[in-house]
């Protein structure tokens, strides 16, 4: 039985995860101008510029789905602790922060500072460097993301907390 | 509970925890590709975010051995070539303001630039840009170069200018942004920016004042850039009335506006006029179609800059092109290109000059600095 609800709740998570995952995807499908992610074809997305349909959770909205879809992945590949979940969860969404943190434009001014050339010499450095100065810092996303992992940890809670009592 | 760990090795786990990550951070990057892009108006298509941008040389069918930009300038003149290989980088285009910005040059291409000054001055220069140059903000400064190299090579170069390999590395320096000059990797000094475009005038060693030289060819190339993105921006701002027969028309700034007397034998305010002509006859501006921007002592101020400049001339937008993704409503390929000759194509000069003014003395500008320029190059933005 103890299998079964495992099996179960790994089932569950993966299913959310990539329910949220396809989430974000129809956000750039739908709502994001042509053009706006390396990973899509730009015919592929049907957004024009200016306000999308989702209105301002349009920009927020896949960060919070994204962080929420990775732990959830994550965690259904793991068995975790109480204190390892909340690690699992603290750690994407650390990751996550970083991302977006790169993206302000304090840090793109320390880059520029660095001796020049420098970076061009590290491999991959150049290709984070063109994420960081084509992306837009947005506050909203550092709160959707916080968002975003509360909501796995509350689910993952939940999930095992089911398994428990069934 | 047994079951459920007993499946799964710790290698694998491992392996599958590590491709989640991966992949989450992949997910991460690709989700970003640098924005929406701005609304064009008229043509009701929009522009990308991003486009890649190629200047290649322009054909002009009467002389293509002469294909490039020609500079004359006092006491000497140099042209800049791009032949045979485009130089290549990447535009930004901003989602509110629809300003389109270089925002990086691709590693790997070439720029030549001959000295046909009698005698020559500093000799045939290969440029050639070695690590990828990123332009964007740093100290105070805004849309710098920030990061990357750039190589000048002396060809054929008069005696005692042969300076071999000039590295010119983008840097911090002690006063700001600059650049490291290297002369056969040896740091030669590190200048901010004001200083490294002062050393092409000053007497410091030939090897700065050629990597100085070499790098304004590439500044100005850039600027010919600009200048059709300024022209590409009223054709679609103003497409109906083009269409309609009605030239377009603008004042330029006026020395009276701005507290001075205009240089002796120069108007007050210039005006600058863009016409349509209707080349690949359909009585629809479209490809194909071509431009006159005719110029006519137009003084351009910079408040930011001392120096400022009169325009005056005809610059011609040969063959133009604009691909639209209909079912996306985007523009996937848009400039000024060449053609097979004998059709000339993208963006010629004749008979263009470019003064530039100073204030001399309180409340009077003066032409300090007179060049010219003929010929031209292919411009081109295309989806990436």
């Amino acid at each position: 039985v103890g299998y079964q609800a495992a099996q179960h709740r790994t089932w569950g998570l993966i299913a959310l995860a990539l329910a949220a995952l396809l989430g974000g995807l129809f956000v750039y499908l739908l709502d994001r101008p042509a053009g706006s992610a390396y990973l899509i074809p730009a015919f592929l997305q049907l957004g024009r510029n200016g306000p999308g349909i989702l209105g301002a959770a349009g920009s927020w909205l896949p960060s919070f789905l994204h962080v929420y879809a990775f732990i959830l992945l994550t965690l259904a590949f793991v068995r975790p602790t109480r204190s390892s979940l909340l690690l699992i969860c603290m750690g994407w969404l650390s990751i996550e922060l970083v991302f977006e943190l790169i993206q302000h434009p304090a840090f793109l001014e320390f880059l520029a500072g660095l001796p020049g050339g420098w970076l061009a010499r590290i491999p991959g450095a150049m290709m984070l460097r063109e994420y960081a100065t084509g992306g837009v810092f947005d506050p909203l996303d550092l709160v959707a993301l916080g968002f975003g992992a509360v909501a796995a940890y509350l689910t993952a809670h939940l999930a095992w907390k089911e398994g428990k009592s069934s | 509970m047994r079951q459920e760990t007993g499946s799964w090795s710790v290698f694998k786990r491992f392996t599958v925890l590590m491709a989640i990550v991966a992949a989450g951070i992949i997910t991460i990057v690709g989700s970003n590709g640098g924005g929406g892009g701005g609304g064009d108006g008229d043509t009701g298509s929009e522009l990308l975010a991003t486009y890649d941008i190629s200047i290649e040389r322009g054909v002009d069918g009467s002389d293509t051995a002469t294909d490039g930009i020609t500079v004359t300038f006092e006491g000497g003149a140099a042209s800049v070539r791009v032949d045979p290989n485009p130089l290549l980088g990447q535009y930004m285009c901003d989602q509110t303001t629809e300003i389109c910005e270089l925002s990086r040059i691709n590693p790997g291409t070439f720029l030549y630039v001959y000295d046909e000054s009698t005698p020559q001055i500093v000799g045939d220069l290969v440029i050639q840009i070695t690590a990828q140059v990123i332009i964007g903000d740093s100290g105070g400064m805004s849309g710098i170069p920030i990061i990357g190299t750039i190589q000048v090579q002396s060809v054929a170069a008069p005696a005692g200018l042969d300076a071999g390999f000039i590295d010119v590395e983008m840097a911090t320096c002690p006063g700001g942004p600059g650049v490291n000059i290297y002369d056969n990797t040896t740091l030669l000094g590190c200048y901010t920016w004001d200083t490294f475009e002062d050393l092409f005038d000053t007497s410091a060693v030939p090897a700065e004042q050629l990597a100085s030289f070499g790098f304004q060819a590439i500044s100005f190339l850039f600027e010919q850039v600009d200048n059709v993105t300024e022209v590409l921006h009223l054709i679609d701002q103003y497409e109906d009335d083009l269409e309609g027969g009605v030239a377009i028309t603008e004042m330029c700034d006026a020395f009276s506006n701005a507290g001075l007397a205009a240089p002796v034998g120069t108007p007050d305010q210039g005006m600058r006029v863009l016409s349509w002509i209707d080349d690949n006859p359909d009585g629809q501006l479209g490809p194909g179609d071509d431009f006159e921007g005719t110029i006519t002592e137009c003084w351009v101020n910079d408040p930011s800059d001392d120096i400022d400049e009169i325009l005056d001339g005809t610059g011609n937008f040969y063959n133009y092109v604009e691909n639209v993704d209909q079912f996306r409503e985007v523009i996937t390929a848009i400039g000024f290109t060449a053609v097979a000759p004998p059709n000339p194509g993208g963006v010629t000069y004749s008979g263009f000059t470019i003064s530039e003014t100073e204030e001399t003395s309180p409340g009077t500008a003066e032409i300090t600095n007179v060049i010219g320029l003929t010929g031209g190059v292919s411009v081109l933005f295309t989806e990436p």
